[in-house]
C-alpha cells in the first residue's frame, strides 16, 4: 500500500493523503484493524509537516475511517459499506489514472512501446 | 575500492619487499655517523618496518579499506538489492567506527591521566559515536516534486534486540540508583561516581533516542525486496552499529562508578561483572561475519 | 537483430542499475573515495590530537599538575625556643601556564598550625629539594636556609606567582595542642591545602592537597627527620635508647 503525494498540485496534500487512503479502504487493499504508521514516522517518509499528516489522520478519523486509541496508534476502521462499489471506484479510479498518463505520454510523442516499458518499470519499483 | 583490494592482493609481496628496503634505508640513513654493529641496524629495521606496516595498515583503515565487505555480505544473502544495500552501509559503519575509536584512543591518552580502564572507555566512546555519527547523512531526495510512502508501520521492537533492550533498562535502573546514592554520600570520591553513573545514564538516553532516529528516518514506497533490505540495514544499524557498543561504554562506566564506591569485597566483585558485561557486549558489537550472521539468521 | 537486442539489453540493464542507485542513493549515501575518506579520517584524529595535545599542555584550559605527596625523608625543624616545628612540601608547576597560590592551610591531627611560607625556585636551577635530596645533607640544608630565614616578610609572602617550570617550596609552621595524652596517628598525619587560581581569575580557584608523610621518625641517624635550627639531628631516645617514635611523640619530645 503505497502513498503519493504532490505539493504542487492545487489538491492540498493532506486531502491527497485523505483521499488515497479512503480509497485503500474501500477497495480492501488497507485492511480493518490495520495500524497506520504513526504520524511522525509518515510525515518523515513523505517530507511533510507533522501538522499536515496529523490533519489527514483528524479528518479520516471523523469520517470514521481510521480510530486513534491513544499511544498504541490509529487503526484502520471497518468501512460503513462493502462495496459493490468497489470494483466500479476501481475501475473509475484507474480509467482517470490511465488517461493522465496517456495524454503525458502523447504529449512527450512516447510511442506505446515505450510507454509500456516505463509503466512495468514503476510497477517493480513500487 | 575493488581496484586498490585488487592491487594490495596481487602485489603484496612486491609491496612487503619495498617496504622492507625502504626501512633499511631508512635504518642506515639514521644511524649513520654512528657506531652501529650490523645486528644494530637489522634490529632497526626491523623496528622501522613494524612501525611502517602499522602505519599503513591505520592509514588503510582512517580510509575505510574493507577487503572483506564483499565477502561478509554474501554470506548475508544472495538477493542482490540487498547485497548493494548492505555492503554500503557495512563499508560507511566500519570506517565511521574505526575512525570514532582511533580518535578516542588518542583523547583517552591525553585525558585519561595514566588509567587503562578509563583509556579503555574513551575507546568504546569513541566506536558508539562513530557508529551513531554514520547514521547521520544527509540523503540525495528524488528530483520530482512527489513523495511516497508505504503504509506500514516501523516500530522499535522490530529493529532493536531483545536482550539489549533489557540491558538498557538495567543500566538505566542501576546508574539511578548509583547516582542517588553517590550524591548522597559524604565521601569526597563520591563525586566522581554520581558523573560516571549520569553518564550512563545520558549514554543510554542518546542510545534511545539514536534507535528511535534510524527506524523514524525518512523512507519513500521501496518494492518489497528493497523494504526488506532497507529494514534489514536499520535493524543492523541499530544493533551492531551503535546500541551494543553504548551498551558495552555505559556498562564500563558504571563499574567505574563502583570503583570509587571502595575496593570491599562486594564492590569488587560487583566491579568485575560489571566490566564482564561491557567486555561481553563489545565482543557482541564487532562486525565480523560471525556476528552479522547471528544477526541476519538469529 | 541479435545485436540490436543484446544493445538494448545492456541499455536496459544499465537503466535499471542506474534506478536500483538512485533508490539506494534515498536510502544511504553512495560511498565516497576512499582519497576522500582517507583525508576525512586523518582530519578527525588529527583534530583528536591537536585537543589531546592543547589538554596535556594545559595551553587551553590550565591543569597545571603538582607533586602529589611529600618526599619521605623530609625533615622537620624544631625551634624549641619558639615551640614549633617546620617542615615543607615541594610542588613543581609541570603546566605551562603561570599559578597563582593564594593560601596555605595545614589538616593534621594533634596539631596547630602557626605560620606558613612559599619560596619559588627557578626553573632548570639548583632547587633545595636537589640539595637534599639524595645523600641527606644537613649541613648544607641548613646552610641554605634558616627557619627564620624562610618566613621572613620579603619572602614567599602570598599571593605568589609560580611560573611554568618554577617549583615552589611551600612551609607550614605547627605546634602540637596537647603532649600529655599522644596518640600517633597511623598513616599519613596530614596535609599541608594549597589554594591555587590562574589567568587572573578568569578560571575557578582550585586546591591541592599535599600529603605530609606518614613515615615514623626514625632514630639512630638513618633518615633522620627530626633536626634543629643549627642542623644537628634530634634523636628520640628511651632510657638512653634511640627508639623509633610517630611525629607527634617525636615532636613532643623534642620540644619538652
Amino acid at each position: 500500500m503505497i502513498l503519493l503525494v504532490d505539493a504542487t498540485l492545487p489538491l492540498p496534500v493532506y486531502e491527497q493523503i485523505r483521499e488515497q487512503v479512503v480509497r485503500m479502504v474501500t477497495a480492501g487493499t488497507l485492511e480493518p484493524g490495520v495500524r497506520m504508521p504513526t504520524i511522525r514516522q509518515l510525515a518523515s517518509d513523505l517530507r511533510l509537516a507533522k501538522g499536515t499528516v496529523a490533519k489527514a489522520y483528524a479528518v479520516l478519523e471523523q469520517a470514521q475511517v481510521l480510530e486513534t486509541r491513544g499511544h498504541r496508534g490509529s487503526f484502520v476502521l471497518p468501512p460503513p459499506k462493502i462495496t459493490s462499489d468497489v470494483t466500479s471506484t476501481v475501475s473509475a479510479t484507474l480509467s482517470e489514472s490511465a488517461d493522465s498518463y496517456v495524454v503525458a505520454s502523447r504529449q512527450l510523442g512516447v510511442d506505446l512501446a515505450s510507454a509500456i516499458e516505463q509503466l512495468e518499470r514503476s510497477w517493480k519499483h513500487f | 575500492m575493488n581496484r586498490l583490494a585488487n592491487l594490495l592482493g596481487r602485489a603484496r609481496w612486491s609491496l612487503f619487499l619495498a617496504l622492507i628496503i625502504l626501512s633499511a634505508c631508512l635504518s642506515v640513513f639514521l644511524m649513520r655517523g654512528s657506531d652501529s654493529s650490523a645486528v644494530d641496524i637489522v634490529v632497526a629495521t626491523i623496528v622501522i618496518l613494524v612501525v611502517l606496516v602499522f602505519i599503513a595498515q591505520l592509514l588503510l583503515n582512517l580510509a575505510g579499506f574493507d577487503p572483506d565487505v564483499d565477502e561478509r555480505v554474501c554470506n548475508l544473502t544472495s538477493d542482490p538489492v540487498s547485497t548493494a544495500l548492505l555492503k554500503r552501509w557495512l563499508s560507511r559503519s566500519k570506517h565511521f567506527r574505526f575512525v570514532g575509536g582511533a580518535a578516542g584512543f588518542v583523547l583517552g591518552v591525553g585525558f585519561a591521566n595514566g588509567n587503562l580502564l578509563t583509556l579503555l572507555l574513551s575507546v568504546l566512546g569513541g566506536i558508539a559515536i562513530g557508529g551513531s555519527a554514520a547514521e547521520f547523512h544527509s540523503l540525495r531526495r528524488s528530483a520530482t516534486a512527489t513523495t511516497s510512502a508505504n503504509v506500514i508501520t516501523r516500530k522499535l521492537g522490530d529493529y532493536v534486540d531483545r536482550g539489549d533492550s533489557v540491558a538498557m533498562l538495567a543500566v538505566a535502573a542501576i546508574a539511578s540508583l548509583f547516582a542517588v546514592l553517590s550524591a548522597i554520600s559524604s565521601d569526597v570520591q563520591s563525586g566522581s561516581a554520581t558523573v560516571a553513573s549520569v553518564g550512563a545514564l545520558v549514554v543510554v538516553a542518546i542510545t534511545f533516542a539514536m534507535q528511535r532516529f534510524v527506524i523514524a528516518r525518512p523512507r519513500p514506497a521501496l518494492a518489497a525486496d528493497l523494504r526488506q533490505a532497507d529494514d534489514l540495514m536499520r535493524r543492523l544499524a541499530a544493533r551492531l552499529g551503535f546500541t551494543k557498543p553504548a551498551i558495552a561504554l555505559s556498562f564500563g562506566l558504571l563499574a567505574k562508578s563502583v570503583e570509587w564506591f571502595g575496593s570491599d569485597d562486594t564492590g569488587t566483585f560487583v566491579g568485575l561483572v560489571l566490566w564482564g558485561a561491557a567486555l561481553g557486549w563489545y565482543i557482541a558489537s564487532r562486525q565480523s561475519s560471525k556476528n552479522l550472521l547471528a544477526e541476519v539468521h538469529p | 537483430m541479435d545485436v540490436v537486442e543484446s544493445e538494448a539489453a545492456l541499455v536496459v540493464a544499465r537503466d535499471e542499475t542506474r534506478d536500483l542507485g538512485r533508490t539506494l542513493d534515498q536510502l544511504i549515501p553512495p560511498p565516497g573515495s576512499i582519497a576522500k575518506r582517507l583525508v576525512s579520517g586523518v582530519c578527525v584524529v588529527a583534530l583528536a590530537v591537536a585537543l589531546t595535545f592543547v589538554n596535556m599542555s594545559g595551553w587551553l584550559y590550565p591543569r597545571p599538575t603538582f607533586g602529589g605527596n611529600a618526599s619521605s625523608g623530609t625533615f622537620l625543624v624544631v625551634d624549641q625556643q619558639q615551640q614549633w616545628v617546620t617542615t615543607s612540601v615541594v610542588m613543581p608547576n609541570h603546566s605551562s601556564r603561570s599559578v597563582r597560590m593564594t593560601a596555605i592551610d595545614l589538616d593534621a591531627s594533634g596539631v596547630a598550625l602557626v605560620g606558613s611560607g612559599v619560596i619559588v625556585e627557578p626553573a632548570n636551577g639548583p632547587t633545595m629539594a636537589d640539595e637534599a635530596s639524595g645523600d641527606f645533607a644537613v649541613d648544607e640544608v641548613s646552610e641554605a636556609m634558616s627557619p627564620e630565614e624562610m618566613f621572613a616578610p620579603e619572602v614567599g609572602s602570598l599571593p605568589v606567582t609560580i611560573e611554568p617550570g618554577e617549583t615552589a617550596r611551600v612551609f607550614v609552621r605547627f605546634r602540637p595542642t596537647d603532649c600529655t595524652n599522644v596518640v600517633d596517628p597511623i598513616g599519613t598525619w596530614g596535609v599541608a591545602l594549597v589554594s591555587l587560581d590562574f589567568g587572573d581569575g578568569s578560571f575557578p580557584p582550585f586546591g591541592r592537597t599535599v600529603g605530609l608523610g606518614d613515615d615514623p621518625i626514625i632514630a639512630n641517624g638513618e633518615q633522620p627527620q627530626l633536626i634543629r635550627a643549627d642542623g644537628s639531628i634530634i634523636n628520640i631516645t628511651v632510657d638512653g635508647q634511640p627508639v623509633d617514635a610517630g611525629i607527634l611523640t617525636a615532636t613532643c619530645d623534642a620540644l619538652s
